[in-house]
């Protein structure tokens, strides 16, 4: 399956490529960590996970599902994949 | 030059150029050829098989330019500035056209053998910036398309006569070394003399901010580099070099110097890029 998305990180920071939009985004350290820990988990573990108000993580999580990032089935947030650079 | 738009039919010109690798098959009232040659002979680009272009120009204006026989864009000409479309046209038709390089549209200069990229928006001041550097000593590697090469790391000529408006020519104070190539609208193109040969390797992306002071120079983000290229006309715009040139200028910008100067006053920000 090819991946719709393209990431590179660059001085630590993630910019990633929608191929279907044409459109970089570039991530801030704190919704890094957030996407990088959607391994199928819920939002209470993640919370468990990283800290932080569930709050303030079900809004990243909602900015990162908007921009096609995340994906949530059955309560279970998933990253979409990426190919690196 | 068009003035006599619409007039009775006058003689038809016809001119071959060579913008360095590139073909260009002027067909236009003889004196609309001249003018044109002038200009887009002035052009170079690299990359080679690149398929010639065939501009067609009718007595009333109507303007066709045309690949492998098909019509790639139309325009009318305006009866004043009318060199100015037609260069934007061709440059458009070339960038479209790469295969081997990627662009940004950004001013390029070599200095000590090294290629600086003003990247910006537009009104920022990579004109004044690029003439007054090409006047403290710098190469003229373009004024409009920085040509990049990934693999390699280097800044590749693109060579275009530099459209200097009056109010640019007024924020340069005294022009570098220069041949008048047109004037058309109280647009000068002015090619200068000291043109790069050969590439040069990337030393620096510097984004102008014309929204600060030009006493300001800092380093600016990687991140934040590729995203104001991607905002500018780019290899980013080509749907089918969308992957290509995100690779491309991730690699390139991990190689270079970032920067962002402020650009209030072009001319000033030269001096504090130069004392960098």
């Amino acid at each position: 399956m090819t991946e719709a998305r393209l990431a590179a990180i660059l001085d630590g920071q993630v910019v990633v490529l929608d191929k279907a939009t044409a459109r970089l985004m570039l991530m801030d350290p704190q919704t890094e960590r957030v996407w990088r820990s959607c391994s199928g988990v819920t939002l209470e573990e993640l919370a468990t996970e990283l800290g932080g108000s569930p709050a303030e993580l079900a809004s990243t999580l909602e900015g990162l599902a908007a921009e096609g990032l995340v994906t949530c089935h059955h309560d279970r947030w998933t990253g979409a994949r990426v190919a690196w650079v | 030059m068009l003035a006599s738009r619409g007039s009775s039919a006058k003689a038809a010109g016809s001119s071959q150029v060579r913008a360095g690798a590139w073909r260009i098959n002027i067909h236009a009232p003889a004196d609309v050829t001249r003018s044109l040659h002038s200009v887009l002979s002035s052009i170079t680009i690299p990359e080679h098989n690149l398929p010639p272009l065939n501009v067609f120009i009718s007595d009333d204006g109507l303007v066709q330019g045309t690949l492998n026989g098909k019509t790639e864009w139309t325009m009318t000409l305006p009866r004043r500035g009318w060199i100015g479309p037609i260069l934007s046209y061709t440059v458009a038709t070339a960038t479209s056209l790469l295969r081997e390089f990627h662009f940004v549209h950004a001013g390029a200069v070599a200095i000590n053998g090294r290629g600086y990229v003003l990247v910006g928006p537009s009104g920022a001041g990579k004109t004044t910036a690029v003439a007054v550097l090409l006047r403290r000593g710098a190469t003229y590697l373009s004024d409009e398309v920085a040509l990049l090469h990934p693999k390699t790391g280097t800044v590749h000529p693109f060579i275009l006569p530099m459209a200097v408006k009056p109010w640019t020519a007024k924020a340069i104070g005294p022009l570098p070394p220069n041949r008048l190539v047109a004037s058309d609208a109280r647009i000068q193109y002015l090619l200068p003399e000291r043109l790069a040969q050969e590439p040069v390797p990337l030393d620096s992306l510097v984004l102008l901010d014309p929204t600060r002071p030009a006493t300001e120079i800092e380093e600016y983000p990687r991140a934040e580099m590729l995203l104001a290229i991607s905002e500018n006309p780019s290899s980013f715009h080509y749907r089918h070099r969308l992957e290509a040139s995100f690779s491309a200028f991730v690699q390139l910008i991990k190689q270079a110097r970032c920067l962002r100067v402020g650009s209030a006053n072009p001319a000033q920000a030269v001096n504090v890029l130069l004392s960098r």
